[in-house]
């Protein structure tokens, strides 16, 4: 028997931790002592790596965050098209940038980006224009004409849209928040096709 | 009759590839620190690496951690091309999209001639050729199941342990003698999760051949036997998955 089970897993990696997640076994008070003081130092060790990433300077934090984008997308590069990984790269760094960044926003998470390139994959489009929320989130935008298309992605793939479509003169606009796998069923009434197809960098399957 | 696929593949599934040379001894932190300097022009970026070791006092009830430096990790801006200078040691490694045996093998090789120039630890004795490959398998339907044979000649083979009911992750490792004298390998296939396309399985393929013995001193002996991996592991990874699979990245 050989066949293995297809149904899609909740996106989160399994981090095993086995050290600090056993449960101390029950013969007595020194293995009570040994989990409680081995918890006690890791605690700390923990708390000294926190405070040392905290302290990290902008310039660091960002450096840091444009590396984790570049490694997440060498992950799939073999999916995307020659040049499209470099022209991704530039709009990492231009994103990402010391000059352009504001001081009081959080870098861009990497658990964000997962969702943003797992979403690019998926509905195999145009490549984005790109931004970034005050909390971390990567955001993605296409513009047709005066329709626009902006999609915040979340970690563990959830994206949150906004789209304005001009409909024979009519301005419409609509959001919404749902899982990845399901966004292009949501945007469905508004053609979300027009936005994805037609470009020069499309992903291709 | 279709047509099988053949390398090299247009899409290869090749997420990472390392050629590490290993020495029998440490050589210090100077030492270290000048093979980064002298890579530093290919390779702007440094980092220190560290690793953790918790200590218990089995009878005092307390613990310790200690930190200890055990190397450098380089990275070129695109973070693509990678080196990692160990105190026994030193690898270089490539991300996708890859650039091809030569390519890597004449990094390897510029690496190395700055290894030997700042240290005086030159005899290998170890050489490791790792690529690590990932099948993106696409999902068709909702759920069900996928039949490994399919996809992988390299795959395990369980008892029917849950009657007909399909196994929701894998394991499987092994090390082996190859048909070359000399090299081994070790083949780790396994689950990964999570999968980065959605509506996929992805299946890890990690082909690690190595050699310990007889390694030349010679420099163009040298070379000559490094560059023996490269048809070895392309004809392990070939002997490992199927047609179906090599319609996947071509």
């Amino acid at each position: 028997m050989n066949k293995l089970d297809t149904a899609i897993r909740p996106h989160r990696a399994f981090k095993p931790n086995p050290f600090v997640g056993l449960r101390t076994a029950p013969t007595g008070r020194d293995s009570t002592r040994l989990h409680e003081a081995t918890l006690r130092t890791l605690s700390q060790a923990f708390t000294t790596q926190l405070a040392r990433s905290q302290t990290a300077s902008l310039e660091e934090q960002l450096y840091e965050s444009r590396a984790a984008c570049k490694i997440r997308i060498s992950a799939i590069a073999m999916h995307l098209p020659p040049d499209w990984r470099t022209r991704f790269f530039s709009q990492i760094d231009n994103l990402l940038d010391i000059d352009s960044w504001d001081f009081d926003d959080r870098p861009a998470t990497a658990e964000s980006f997962a969702t943003l390139l797992r979403m690019i994959l998926f509905i195999r489009g145009r490549r984005p224009g790109l931004g970034a929320t005050a909390s971390g989130n990567f955001i993605a935008t296409w513009t047709v004409g005066r329709d626009e298309l902006t999609i915040e992605c979340k970690p563990d793939d959830q994206v949150r849209w906004v789209l304005v479509r001009d409909l024979e003169g009519q301005r419409e606009s609509a959001a919404g928040e749902t899982a990845l796998p399901r966004l292009l069923d949501v945007l469905q009434p508004y053609d979300p096709q027009r936005w994805f197809t037609n470009g020069p960098d499309q992903v291709t399957p | 009759m279709s047509q099988v696929p053949s390398a090299p593949y247009l899409r290869a599934p090749l997420t990472e590839a390392v050629i590490q040379f290993d020495v029998p001894a440490n050589t210090g932190v100077i030492a270290q620190q000048d093979v980064v300097n002298r890579l530093s022009k290919y390779y702007p970026h440094s980092a220190n690496l560290a690793s953790f070791e918790v200590l218990i006092d089995g009878t005092g009830g307390t613990a310790k951690l200690a930190q200890q430096s055990i190397g450098f990790r380089l990275s070129t801006d695109d973070q693509a091309d990678i080196a990692l200078v160990f105190p026994n040691g030193l690898a270089t490694a490539r991300l996708a999209p890859y650039q091809g045996w030569e390519s890597l093998r004449d990094r390897a090789r510029a690496n190395w001639t700055e290894w030997r120039r700042a240290t005086s630890l030159r005899q290998v004795s170890r050489i490791g050729v790792r690529y690590v490959n990932r099948l993106d398998v696409p999902i068709e339907g909702e759920g069900g199941s996928i039949s490994l044979a399919r996809f992988l000649e390299f795959r395990p083979q369980v008892p029917s342990i849950g009657g007909e009911r399909p196994f929701a992750g894998y394991l499987q490792q092994v090390t082996l003698p190859t048909g070359s004298a000399l090299w081994s390998v070790t083949i780790t296939s396994a689950l990964v999760t999570p999968p980065p396309l959605l509506k996929h399985v992805s299946l890890l393929l990690d082909i690690d051949l190595f050699r310990t013995a007889e390694i030349p001193g010679n420099e163009d002996e040298f070379w000559t036997i490094t560059d023996c991996a490269r048809s070895l592991k392309n004809r392990i990874f070939e002997s490992c998955i199927t047609d179906e699979a090599r319609k996947l990245f071509s």
